[in-house]
């Protein structure tokens, strides 16, 4: 008589096996490359750098260097942009209740581009400046996006879509227009637009992790929130859920972890899109799984990316941004395609 | 006891209810009644606090204003007329929102709220249904699923708005004799009614709203009367009483 209830929640198998995929991607993104590396000898090397234990790794001084300064500050770097995206994209979804939203929705794109832009233009393209200005007009855009929207009043989040909308735009045409007018950086600023990954050291590594720490804390963290918001506002304030103030945390966590993933990455379409779309065929639609298998999987998603866009016309280099809507939209459209009914 | 005084709420400065008082005894069922626009809707989210509006609401000894929002929903649920039905979410997980007032901001459902909702879900007989799909569902299941969600509150008082809209007249007959049923075991029932023959053959008493204001509240015989009827709906109607003193509730052709 008594079935057992299965609602949904994050089971250890499903965790696992993403952890899994995940470690599986890590150790190809590190493998690969103008040099490869022998996976025994890369794992051997990694144990042997945890506290008490000490292994020869068989890995030259060389190798081990390629290892510690060039592939793996890369790899980490591309696995948070990629983890960002994912579950920022994955919580605009749910917030908005619109399957096309993404990280960018409210002008964090346009804003970011006009900041790099600027930078670039104006000379100062080096060392931190970059991501500091890029991650200022994001921050700038949103906060304009938010003041024509009204969040926080009762308006609906339709407004706030179209307020970013307009928002995004006018930045754009800001943007294009400064770039016109110096026509000798516009290499430099596509380059930028398209999306890079090109890092050396961990230094971009340590300015991305706490941002992204604190927006996968924070959405991690309201996921049953997100389950709510699928029923509307107004059936969730009769839940007893504080909807214009539950709708701005997640929204400014989502938007602050895309900022810094976009100062340090450019844009990278498609990831926040396909990787919870995907996910949603896969195991649901339960923002109870969805926030953390998002995390893991665009994380996987953008190593395995990323590889590609360095290996495929090596020694040049793909943007990565094509790289994502490159394969990610044919294999999208398979899955849709044989996945049966959406999962929105 | 359910009571509410001199309810007013404003939509943009246009006010939509103008003093509305109503009080509602344990384990009695009060239907709203009125044309479209009366307010009914509004009433209805006024009571489940969560509409703004200037009054005094209370549910026993607390007031809604006192007891916040989410305290507020672990003793009122609404099930409202034309709810969101997030189509890929199964049964069990929207039947567990309904536990979303009980739980604390970061805390997870326990063995105590899944308990609740196995017991809801057996009441309503969903439980062959629990792994379903909502949009695999029958429009008879899909209410029957929302009003489980409702149930999963433990509220103390259940509010409808429209229960019976797009049901044959089948699954209406079924809504309203289980909300009967609830209501026998305690729950106080308030509900918008739309078709007057079953306000007036379930409700116990009917409150008749017009334009903002309560035009009259009593017995369904009391106020369900072709004057009444006639003035606040502008239809002709005759009026039929049952053996049971339910009332019947007859459009006259005459008019038309």
């Amino acid at each position: 008589m008594t079935t057992p209830l299965r609602p949904s929640a994050l089971r250890p198998g499903l965790l696992l096996a993403a952890v899994g995929g995940l470690c599986l991607a890590v150790l190809a993104g590190v493998a690969f490359g103008a040099v490869s590396l022998p996976a025994g000898s890369l794992l051997r090397e990694m144990l042997d750098r945890i506290p008490g234990i000490s292994i020869d790794s068989g890995l030259g001084e060389r190798q081990a260097a390629i290892l510690w300064e060039i592939r793996l500050p890369r790899v980490v770097l591309a696995g948070l942009v990629g983890g960002t995206l994912a579950v920022a994209g994955a919580a605009y979804q749910g917030v908005f209740r619109n399957p096309l939203a993404d990280p960018y929705l409210l002008g964090v794109a346009g804003g970011a581009g006009l900041g790099a832009t600027i930078a670039i233009v104006v000379g100062a393209s080096g060392g931190a400046v970059l991501p500091i200005a890029a991650f200022a007009g994001g921050v700038v855009a949103v906060v304009l996006t938010y003041t024509l929207g009204g969040i926080g009043s009762r308006r609906s989040t339709n407004t706030l879509i179209l307020a970013g909308v307009a928002v995004a735009a006018f930045f754009a045409a800001v943007q294009t227009y400064v770039q016109q007018r110096s026509s000798d950086t516009v290499q430099e600023v596509f380059t930028w637009i398209l999306g890079r990954l090109a890092t050396v050291g961990w230094g971009e590594v340590w300015v991305v992790a706490p941002f992204f720490l604190v927006t996968a804390a924070v959405l991690v963290a309201h996921r049953r929130h997100l389950d709510v918001l699928a029923v509307g506002e107004d059936e969730a304030a009769t839940l007893g859920v504080h909807v214009p103030r539950v709708r701005i945390v997640i929204v400014l966590a989502a938007t602050l972890g895309t900022a810094a993933a976009v100062s340090v990455s450019g844009l990278i379409g498609f990831v926040g899109i396909v990787v919870p779309h995907l996910l949603r065929l896969l195991v649901g639609p339960s923002y109870r799984r969805l926030v953390v298998l998002s995390m893991v999987a665009g994380a996987g998603f953008l190593i395995v990316a990323d590889l590609l866009a360095r290996t495929v016309i090596a020694p040049a280099e793909l943007p990565i941004g094509v790289v994502t809507a490159f394969v990610g939209a044919p294999f999208f459209a398979i899955v849709l395609r044989t996945g049966g009914r959406g999962a929105t | 006891m359910v009571r509410g005084r001199g309810i007013r709420v404003a939509y943009n400065g246009r006010p939509v209810l103008d003093g509305v008082d109503i009080e509602v005894g344990v384990g009695e069922w009060v239907g709203l009644i009125g044309p479209n626009g009366a307010g009914k809707t509004t009433l209805l989210r006024a009571l489940a606090g969560t509409v703004r509006n200037s009054g005094s609401l209370t549910l026993g000894d607390r007031s809604v204003e006192r007891l916040g929002r989410r305290e507020w929903s672990r003793s009122v649920a609404l099930v409202p007329q034309h709810p969101v039905i997030p189509a890929a979410m199964t049964v069990v997980d929207y039947v567990l929102l309904g536990r979303t007032p009980h739980l604390g901001y970061f805390a997870a459902e326990g063995v105590e709220d899944l308990a609740v909702v196995r017991h809801v879900l057996d009441d309503m007989g969903l439980t062959v249904l629990a792994g379903r799909r909502l949009d695999a569902l029958s429009g008879g299941e899909l209410q029957r699923a929302v009003l489980a969600r409702a149930l999963a509150q433990e509220p103390e008082l259940l509010l409808l708005d429209e229960p019976t809209t797009s049901l044959d007249i089948g699954r209406q007959q079924e809504a309203m004799g289980m909300v009967d049923r609830l209501r026998r075991r305690g729950h106080t029932v308030v509900s918008a009614m739309h078709d007057l023959t079953i306000a007036g053959q379930f409700a116990d008493r009917l409150l008749l709203l017009s334009e903002g204001h309560v035009v009259a509240v009593g017995r369904p015989v009391e106020v369900l009367t072709p004057e009444l009827i006639q003035r606040h709906y502008g239809a002709k109607v005759a009026i039929m009483a049952d053996d049971a003193g339910g009332v019947i509730v007859v459009p006259d052709r005459a008019v038309t």
